[in-house]
């Protein structure tokens, strides 16, 4: 099954069916059903998908309401910002299901986002910055106030306070909005994935042995970036002379195949573990000309490898 | 419409602006699912698709859902690239259409209530009152019960969800306002549960609030039903196998490739954790997967013999499919 949602139907009956819903069409069956009972055929322009174009939320902060991307979702999430993190922003989902609105559901007026919502406080989760794509609404002091009144309760476990704009308490495991609640977490989860794929991780090593786990994957198969072979197992020890063996293309290909996408973790992660194997050589430049590079304060040194993390991340952002 | 359109779109239509290349594109969805059938039948104003019956469920969905409800600020705000935002717009042109038909059923729903308080035994008349939607009404096994005295209604819509899963609404190709948004023995179930769990004696108007927002009804006039409901008990055809056909193509259109595959994998008795691990997802999901599909088919079958027959023109669909893809 492929893990790809299935295209709008109006876009699955087009002719000549685009390459990427053939595709698709190979490995599903609900599509190759609706295909083949299909008599009357339209034929609609075919459209080339465009990359889109991801607008950096530069008035991002607590309160408002932003945009949330994901690499392996054409969907985008609306959340409200919870808190900006120095890696990660911490964010509260928002549905438009508000009939279904728990005691941990905070009900936004229409006004907010231009139709009636609901923010769940209980889904709370964090992304990384790279992830948000648009800042289109912003909460009112008051809402604010009772949104982290809120989310101070769910955080800690405490009751929720009285006179809150929320919906009815669950009481009974019974509760239909208990499955809706899963559904609503699963939605969630490939938004939080990049984050978390980047988790406690300190080195290279450490995140591909780690995703190249969870994903199931043989070194093998990752090795197939690269015209070298037995690498990955030096890598994922550390003990790999990445901008020797790896070009930043080769890199990138591999984070593709573990479905980590670019971010500014993500470099200073590569760097520290260039670095931290360069000293090991007797080369040691540090992390300040990398941070620099990026916006910090530090003294430049270390061009190359700073050079190096930059281009990998550029190949990285490309579709 | 593009990619970069669908961006622009999503800050024109913040503003306030309604450019007319958007309502074009919906207007598209809607003409092409029309022309395609991949609706069901039932859903159909006259009966039939034609253009006619696209432009009357266009004009309800874009004024009702889209505009009356901003929802067109939610499509665009959803979808990152054009093909999603028609994709998530035919799934809102099927919601539209599901709750035009329970709000519009629901207005059956006073006077079954009133009529099933005044005949049931079950039921005994704790204070009359003028207007029967004032009326308290309690179980006559609790005759000494006190009336609901509470303030905040969401306490009672708390225990009508614990009451658990109703089946809502059966359509069948001929319904108009006749069917009901629960049958007679799920509209008792309900009642008498709710009830049970308040404790206390409540009023038909109460019950109705409470209904409502628990089958996401919409406000009901129920004061202006009454003497002049219709018979419930009209009958009704059996689908022609061509309706049904189609209602079975609408269905798979409607579902999830995951939640076929979860049909599937059912039918060939794979058990859920092993489905759950092939395809990288909780039990819990896999059984709301199953759920869903239930769902769907119920809704649109009359009958259990409707029902089975859907469920037979569905695997027949898919399974060819996986055949043909073997």
């Amino acid at each position: 099954m492929s893990s790809t949602s299935c295209p709008a139907l109006v876009d699955l009956f087009q002719q000549p069916l685009p390459e990427s819903i053939e595709s698709h069409v190979a490995t599903c069956a609900r599509c190759q059903a609706l295909l083949r009972t299909q008599r009357e055929r339209l034929s609609a322009s075919s459209e080339q998908p465009e990359t889109a174009e991801l607008v950096r939320g530069t008035d991002v902060g607590p309160a408002t309401i932003v945009l949330v991307a994901a690499a392996d979702s054409d969907e985008i999430l609306t959340a409200v910002v919870a808190k900006v993190g120095d890696e990660a922003v911490t964010v509260v989902p928002v549905s438009e299901r508000v009939a279904l609105a728990g005691e941990w559901d905070l009900l936004l007026d229409r006004d907010i986002l231009g139709y009636e919502a609901m923010a769940e406080l209980w889904n709370y989760g964090q992304v990384l910055p790279e992830q948000l794509v648009d800042v289109v609404a912003e909460l009112s002091p008051e809402g604010w106030n009772e949104f982290t009144t809120l989310l101070r309760a769910v955080v800690a476990g405490g009751e929720r306070p009285t006179r809150s704009h929320v919906g009815a308490v669950i009481i009974a495991g019974t509760d239909p909005r208990l499955m809706f609640q899963d559904e609503e977490s699963e939605r969630m989860r490939p938004y939080l994935e990049p984050n978390l794929a980047l988790a406690g991780v300190a080195t290279l090593g450490q995140l591909v042995a780690h995703r190249r786990e969870e994903l199931g994957l043989a070194a093998d198969e990752l090795e197939q970036v690269s015209l070298q072979r037995g690498w990955v197992e030096e890598l994922e020890r550390d003990a790999l002379d990445i901008e020797r063996v790896l070009q930043p293309t080769s890199l990138a290909a591999l984070m593709k195949r573990l479905r980590i996408g670019a971010s500014e973790r993500l470099g200073q992660i590569a760097y520290t573990t260039i670095e931290a194997f360069r000293g090991q050589q007797g080369l040691h430049p540090g992390l300040a000309h990398f941070r620099q590079r990026r916006g910090y304060s530090g003294q430049p040194q270390g061009r190359d490898t700073a050079r190096y993390v930059s281009e990998f991340l550029k190949e990285l952002e490309k579709e | 419409m593009r990619d970069r359109r669908l961006h622009e779109l999503r800050k024109l239509v913040r503003r306030g602006e309604l450019p007319e290349d958007i309502v074009a594109e919906l207007r598209s969805v809607v003409r092409k699912l029309v022309r395609l059938r991949l609706l069901p039948p039932v859903f159909a104003p006259y009966g039939q698709w034609n253009e006619e019956a696209a432009d009357e469920i266009f004009s309800s969905w874009y004024t009702d859902r889209l505009l009356g409800r901003g929802h067109l600020q939610l499509l665009l705000d959803r979808a990152s690239t054009a093909g999603a935002f028609r994709r998530i717009a035919e799934q809102s042109l099927r919601q539209h259409l599901l709750n035009a038909r329970d709000r519009s059923q629901a207005q059956n729903l006073f006077h079954r209530l009133v009529g099933m308080f005044e005949s049931d035994n079950e039921f005994a008349l704790v204070r009359d009152a003028n207007r029967p939607q004032d009326r308290w009404w309690c179980l006559t096994q609790a005759a000494d019960t006190s009336e609901w005295g509470g303030q905040d209604e969401r306490v009672l819509l708390s225990e009508a969800w614990a009451l658990g899963e109703f089946a809502v609404i059966r359509y069948r190709a001929d319904a108009k306002k006749l069917s009901p948004v629960l049958e007679v023995d799920e509209l008792k179930r309900f009642v008498v549960g709710l009830l049970e769990r308040v404790g206390a004696a409540l009023t038909p108007r109460l019950i109705m609030r409470v209904l409502e927002q628990r089958f996401d009804l919409g406000e009901i006039s129920y004061e202006e039903l009454g003497a002049g409901a219709e018979d419930l008990e009209a009958t009704s055809d059996v689908a022609g196998e061509l309706a049904l056909a189609e209602t079975g193509r609408a269905i798979v259109a409607q579902l999830s490739q995951r939640q076929l595959e979860v049909l599937h994998r059912s039918d060939s008795g794979e058990t859920i954790d092993h489905m759950a691990a092939s395809l990288d997802c909780s039990v819990g999901t896999i059984v709301n997967e199953q759920r869903r599909v239930g769902e769907a088919i119920t809704r649109m079958s009359e009958t259990d013999s409707e029902r089975e027959a859907l469920l037979r023109i569905i695997r027949d669909l898919v399974y060819e499919a996986d055949e043909g893809h073997e």
